[in-house]
């Protein structure tokens, strides 16, 4: 087992893991990241074993030394974290999503005719049921309503353009009318 | 060196890296996360050479042996590929942002 040989099989393999994560699917490639070790080790155990064991370099006047496992287990590490990481920051980022709905108030607009409307059913428990045409007239209420508020929108919105001579001008010439 | 120690001692370090990074700054944790055992060899190099060299456990009939600093490279590589990955998710969310503003503003001149 040459030094050359074993870096290129941890480049192919580090390479083969990273593309299936990006392109197909973090979960297959965390499972097969784990699962080729395991399968050489049950295969064939005698030259899996050697590889594994093959002695990279030594430093420290050789009380250190780095065998293929450790880089294994180096690589193993940074892609479990990579995927931990993302799992974890699409996780937050549906929260903060979600948190920011309620924020917004898009709630799901309820119509009285629906029967899991909240209004309808806080309505009922003071008033007790409606018949069918209380519900038809209280629809139409709430239409009235709707109409209102946007006239008044208008109405406020035309207000900002009045100024206080034109103001003026107007009470004086309802005094004038009704003298 | 007990088993025991060597762990506590990694627990504390990957927990006060992790710490730095979260809350005081990326750059900084990773910093003192390299500087922190080369300070060791420097200062006290005996002992720290025995502390990096201590075997954890051995596999594989005693071929393949665990040491500290094989725990402490599994470490780095874990911090420093979580720190590359934000740092390119940063400049990748604000360059694919910059180019959403540009398409913008395009459409707003036409």
């Amino acid at each position: 087992m040459e030094f050359f040989v074993s870096i290129l099989i941890l480049i192919l393999y580090t390479v083969l893991i990273g593309f299936i994560m990006i392109y197909i699917s973090t979960l297959i490639g965390t499972a097969l990241m784990l699962i080729i070790p395991l399968i050489g080790v049950l295969i064939i155990p005698e030259r899996m074993a050697e590889f594994l064991s093959f002695k990279l370099f030594t430093c420290m006047d050789g009380m250190i030394a780095v065998h293929n496992i450790h880089v294994l287990l180096a690589v193993w590490a940074a892609f479990l974290a990579i995927v931990l990481y993302t799992e974890f920051l699409s996780w937050y980022m549906s929260y903060i999503r979600q948190e920011d709905d309620i924020v917004d108030g898009t709630e799901p607009v309820y119509s009285l005719d629906d029967a899991s409307s909240p209004i309808k059913l806080k309505a009922e428990n003071v008033m007790g049921s409606f018949s069918d045409d209380e519900v038809v007239e209280l629809n139409e209420m709430k239409e009235m309503v709707s109409n209102w508020k946007n006239w008044k929108g208008k109405i406020s919105a035309a207000d900002d353009e009045i100024t206080p001579e034109k103001g003026n001008e107007i009470i004086y010439t309802m005094e004038n009318n009704i003298k | 060196m007990d088993i025991i120690t060597s762990l506590l001692f990694f627990l504390v370090y990957t927990v006060m890296v992790a710490l730095i990074i979260t809350y005081i700054s990326s750059r900084v944790g990773a910093a003192l996360m390299f500087f922190i055992p080369i300070i060791g060899i420097i200062t006290i190099p005996e002992q720290s050479l025995k502390f990096f060299s201590f075997e954890l456990f051995a596999g594989v009939n005693g071929a393949i042996s665990i040491c500290n600093i094989h725990v402490l490279l599994a470490v780095w590589a874990g911090f420093l590929s979580v720190i590359v990955y934000t740092e390119f998710l940063s400049w990748y969310l604000g360059y694919t942002g910059r180019i959403d503003e540009e398409g913008k503003n395009t459409e707003n001149e036409e």
